[in-house]
């Protein structure tokens, strides 16, 4: 974990550092300009003395400063003032498809091979296929443009309700693969424990149908959810970064599409490197969390 | 005691009581049915899902049409032509309908400028409405024929053209084709990698094993995103560099997959077999395991061809796309966006054609899965 | 033999399941009884239709299994038209079930502890801690020794007899009258099978339970049962005491069952069945076993063989019981077997 964010910081250097031109070109600065603020970034030293700067930089906090987007701000605190409505974005996103996803592949499972099960199989396919800003582009048109039911775009400004109406069409558009993801994953394990022996005691016991499903079958299947939430979120991130842009939402997305396009290197590096971190903060969360939910693992079983 | 106990005895002529097979020998009867093949067994359950077999269909025609699609009109993809930039669909045929008839509607023009025939030809203006005073000014919304508001009438562009008066319907075939071979070429290249190091990997196992895992997992606790954008911020644009980008960490799936295989072959009785015969390390994993995991690389290619697809299309969203004036179903998309509002037709096409893609290989993948999986054979 | 009364009665049941291929007939017009307190075992290789005779008593059929005929009476009740609600107050209160497989019978995410008391506070008259104290009491009953501590552990932390006594303590959790044993001993060492089985034999006679046991395994039978009912292709062929069945087989299959048993005399070659037992998808007309029959008759091929009785409580459907059929030698191998059972039988 450590080792990979310290490889990821030494690949984020090489990139600032060996990207073809001087971060600083720039048509209005003179040589003289460039070289001094290549000089103060330490840029004219050899490149092992600019790596132990930049990690010492690194380490304090400070990645360097803004060229193009913002001159002259720490890219630290261009990202921070982006960063809450990303992870809000995110994490309601999250929140939203997991329940829904879980309903939606229990009533599948439930009804295997009946009318609901294929409806659900189907729209699972199309969820899963249609990429999250084909959706986000089409509601975009269709349910704010044409029926004008949701604003065009996020408005950061609107108070209250406003502000999260304008904020349903991204979310709904970030959500549903994750749904579908879910769903499909959790109708799988739901099928293989029902058709498993020990549903078979559980009914012997005198359980009925439903309650031997939502107390043994249900319950086991929601444990290996965990193992999808990683890919499901760095997707989510993933398609954050287009629908932000969409939307207009000033997200942290938005800003890493920005300072590609303007190359704004040290910029990009920084928004990459939160990238870096939320995933491997979300694969600690769910390493840690499956210990605590699968016994066998938790007490050290060899199954 | 039970109900079917007999109070008497059935007459049957004794000549029914004779020994009937007392001199054949009895022998296990041979298998009744005709042995099927692992391929045969597959395809047959393949043709059996509707759905996969649809999915083949579509996608045969879509590859057809990047391939020859461009081909069907006068246009070509980089063809820039000033004076038919932003032209709505028009198709012969699908005209009449009244849909793809080349019509579109102006917003918020002066009333004068529509009642000059200057600048609106007679003949153009289909229907006024929406009139409203705005400063003094009367203003109105028209529906217009645009191709005999810019003196087009002969001609067709069949989805359009974009901001630069290129033809979209030629641009999307090139497109999709551009997008196919990048996903194909990146599938290919992962799937190779993955064999080759899954199969060293399973085949020798060990502390061999551990440390190509290992690594395998550090390049997989990097975010997609993030490995993709410093790849081609380092390498520059392009679909080489687009494709290297998907190679980075696309074929640790397909590793994985192979390891697994060979990890549960390996030690088959009839490796060990070959193997205490003298049979070298490269033909056991050639001739005996490979063949086994044919079935779940074939899956795993078709499954990883749409992820390719939808990470070109990311790519291009994000400004990482391919260079003008190449375009790709992504390009495309990002660029029709942009002028979703004003020319909505522009991102409805590319956005179908991803969609229908996407939606094809998934199907067909999951059919593909389902005919090889091996725990379902012979069930059902 | 015990002539107590009948407890559960199984009258001309039969079994179909759906399939893509055709409809498998998996039990065909199967009647037994069982008498209270007795032991009964079906015995018969493995797709004879021995399972899902038991399963349909527990009514935990698969989906696709259609209940073509037949009555299950139990207590007044028959089990087959029962719904889902009445038979979830059967299950577990009145039969309870042992499976073959205990590695897989219990779920490996809760504690075992917890997979008692789920069966004890069904019927809501304990509280949960006189839950506990029953469920400790139940695992010490079955043969677990610190129950206390065992109580909080899960499935995977147990060696495979000890979880199967755990499923017998959910089995008889709830104090039911007939215990269903499925092949309970399979997948157990031969040293933990034997263990089982006296655990079983000895929960039979503390709690008055009656017994179904399913096996494949004759030595088991022997170990068990009162009475044995022999299954063959969805059919039962032969039943009586288990005197009847071991010193006097007359079904061919009976026969060839024992004759394929190796005991202490045994040399050379192991004896077994030829052929392959029928398949179910087109069920033999006449005696199933006959193409596996060396002294197969004509009629064996054409008419189904009634039940022709021998003695009392011993039954078999052969035709070779028929008057007008010719003698039909016993294998040397169960002759010779028989003549030294009966001996020791007179030395004991």
């Amino acid at each position: 974990m450590c080792i990979t964010l310290f490889i990821i910081l030494t690949i984020a250097f090489m990139v600032v550092r060996l990207m073809p031109g001087s971060v600083y070109d720039n048509p209005e600065y003179s040589i003289e300009i460039i070289q001094a603020l290549e000089a103060k970034a330490q840029l004219d030293k050899p490149w092992i003395i600019q790596y132990f700067h930049f990690l010492k930089g690194a380490l304090r906090g400070d990645w360097g400063v803004s060229v193009k987007i913002a001159p002259c701000v720490p890219v630290f605190d261009v990202i921070k003032q982006r960063i809450p409505i990303t992870i809000l974005l995110n994490i309601i996103s999250l929140v939203i498809s997991l329940p829904i996803g879980i309903l939606a592949g229990t009533v599948a499972a439930m009804n295997r091979s009946r009318m609901p099960d294929h409806i659900i199989s189907f729209l699972v396919v199309i969820f899963i296929s249609v990429p999250s800003f084909v959706f986000a582009t089409l509601m975009q048109y269709f349910l704010a443009f044409k029926a004008g039911w949701f604003p065009i775009v996020y408005s950061a400004t609107a108070a209250g309700t406003a502000k999260y109406r304008s904020m349903m069409l991204p979310m709904l558009a970030l959500s549903f693969g994750p749904i579908a993801t879910v769903t499909r994953y959790l109708r799988g394990e739901l099928i293989e424990n029902l058709s498993s022996e020990y549903m078979l005691l559980a009914r012997t016991k005198g359980l009925t149908k439903y309650q031997a499903a939502f107390r043994h079958a249900f319950r086991n299947s929601c444990v290996p959810l965990a193992n999808i939430i990683i890919p499901m979120f760095t997707g989510i991130l993933g398609g954050s970064l287009v629908v932000e842009r969409i939307f207009a939402i000033p997200g942290v997305g938005g800003l890493m599409v920005e300072s590609v396009s303007t190359s704004d290197h040290f910029l990009t590096v920084a928004v990459l490197l939160f990238y870096s971190v939320i995933s491997l903060f979300t694969i600690l969360l769910v390493d840690i969390s499956y210990g605590i939910i699968d016994p066998r693992i938790r007490l050290g079983g060899n199954e | 005691m039970t109900m079917d106990t007999p109070n008497h005895i059935p007459d049957i002529p004794q000549e029914k009581f004779k020994f009937v097979q007392l001199d054949q020998e009895i022998v296990d009867s041979a298998f009744e049915t005709e042995p099927i093949g692992y391929f045969k067994d597959a395809l047959i359950r393949l043709r059996k899902n509707k759905a996969s077999v649809v999915a083949f269909y579509i996608i045969l025609v879509i590859s057809s049409l990047a391939i020859f699609g461009q081909d069907f009109n006068p246009y070509t993809f980089r063809q820039q032509n000033p004076e038919r930039t932003n032209m709505p669909p028009r198709v012969p045929g699908l005209e009449k309908l009244g849909i793809m008839d080349g019509t579109t509607i102006l917003r918020n023009r002066r009333l004068d400028s529509v009642k000059d025939p200057n600048q609106f030809p007679e003949g153009s203006v289909i229907r006024v409405f929406n009139q409203r005073t705005v400063r003094g000014v009367e203003m109105v919304d028209v529906k217009v024929d645009y191709y005999k508001l810019v003196g087009a009438e002969d001609e067709y562009y069949w989805l359009g053209t974009d901001y630069l008066g290129r033809d979209l319907w030629t641009r999307l075939c090139r497109g999709t084709r551009v997008s196919l071979i990048i996903a194909l070429v990146s599938v290919v290249t992962n799937i190779f990698i993955g064999i080759v190091y899954g199969a060293i990997a399973g085949y020798y196992g060990g502390k061999t094993d551990m440390y190509m895992m290992r690594v395998c997992e550090i390049i997989n606790a990097f975010p997609q995103i993030v490995v993709v954008t410093m790849f081609i911020l380092f390498f520059g644009t392009g679909m080489f560099s687009i494709i290297m980008a998907l190679v980075i960490r696309g074929w640790i799936p397909t590793a994985r997959l192979i390891r697994a295989q060979f990890l549960r072959f390996k030690n088959r009785e009839y490796v060990l077999a070959a193997r205490t015969l003298g049979v070298g390390d490269l033909a056991i994993i050639f001739r005996h395991i490979l063949p086994n995991s044919i079935g779940p690389i074939i899956t795993r290619a078709m499954i990883t061809i749409p992820g390719a697809i939808f990470s070109e299309s990311f790519l291009a969203f994000v400004g990482l796309g391919l260079k003008a004036p190449e375009p790709s179903i992504g390009i495309l998309l990002s660029q029709g966006q942009k002028v979703l509002l004003q020319h909505p037709y522009q991102a409805f096409a590319p956005s179908l054609m991803i969609s229908v893609l996407m939606i094809a290989f998934n199907l067909f993948a999951n059919g593909l899965r389902d005919a090889f999986d091996p725990t379902l054979r012979g069930q059902e | 033999m015990k002539t107590g009364e009948s407890i559960l009665t199984v009258d001309n049941l039969s079994v179909s399941f759906r399939t893509y291929s055709g409809i498998v007939k998996a039990v065909r017009g199967v009647s037994f009884e069982l008498n209270k307190g007795e032991t009964i075992c079906i015995v018969g290789e493995s797709g004879s239709g021995k399972s899902v005779t038991v399963k349909t008593i527990m009514g935990i059929l698969p989906p696709s299994a259609v209940i073509e005929s037949g009555t299950i009476n139990y207590k007044g009740m028959d089990l087959t038209k029962l719904t889902e609600e009445e038979y979830a107050r059967i299950r577990g209160k009145e039969i309870g079930l042992i499976f073959q497989d205990p590695l897989s019978s219990l779920n490996p995410l809760m504690k075992i502890g917890r997979q008692i008391t789920e069966a004890l506070l069904i019927d809501k008259e304990m509280s949960k801690r006189e839950a506990r104290e029953a469920a400790i009491e139940l695992l010490g009953a079955v043969g677990i020794r610190d129950p206390e501590q065992r109580f909080e552990q899960y499935p995977f932390q147990f060696s495979g007899g000890m979880r199967q006594r755990v499923v017998i303590a959910i089995a008889l959790a709830r104090n039911p009258e007939v215990l269903i044993c499925d092949e309970p001993t399979t997948a157990l060492d031969v040293t933990v099978q034997a263990r089982i089985l006296n655990l079983i034999n000895e929960l039979k006679q503390k709690r008055q339970l009656s017994i179904i046991f399913i096996t494949h395994d004759l030595g088991v039978v022997a170990h068990m049962a009162d009475r044995v009912y022999v299954m063959y292709a969805g059919k039962i062929v032969e039943y009586g005491t288990a005197e009847d069945i071991f010193l006097e087989p007359a079904h061919p299959y009976a026969r060839a069952l024992l004759a394929s048993v190796p005991d202490m005399e045994t040399e050379g070659r192991l004896a077994s069945i030829p052929g392959a037992p029928p398949n179910m998808l087109h069920p033999p007309t006449g005696d199933g076993f006959a193409p596996r029959n060396k002294y197969a008759m004509q009629i064996d091929f054409e008419e189904e063989p009634p039940m022709f009785r021998i003695s009392d409580t011993h039954y078999a459907a052969t035709w070779s019981l028929h008057p007008s059929a010719p003698e039909i030698p016993m294998p040397d191998v169960l002759r010779e077997r028989i003549r030294r059972m009966k001996e020791g039988g007179a030395n004991r």
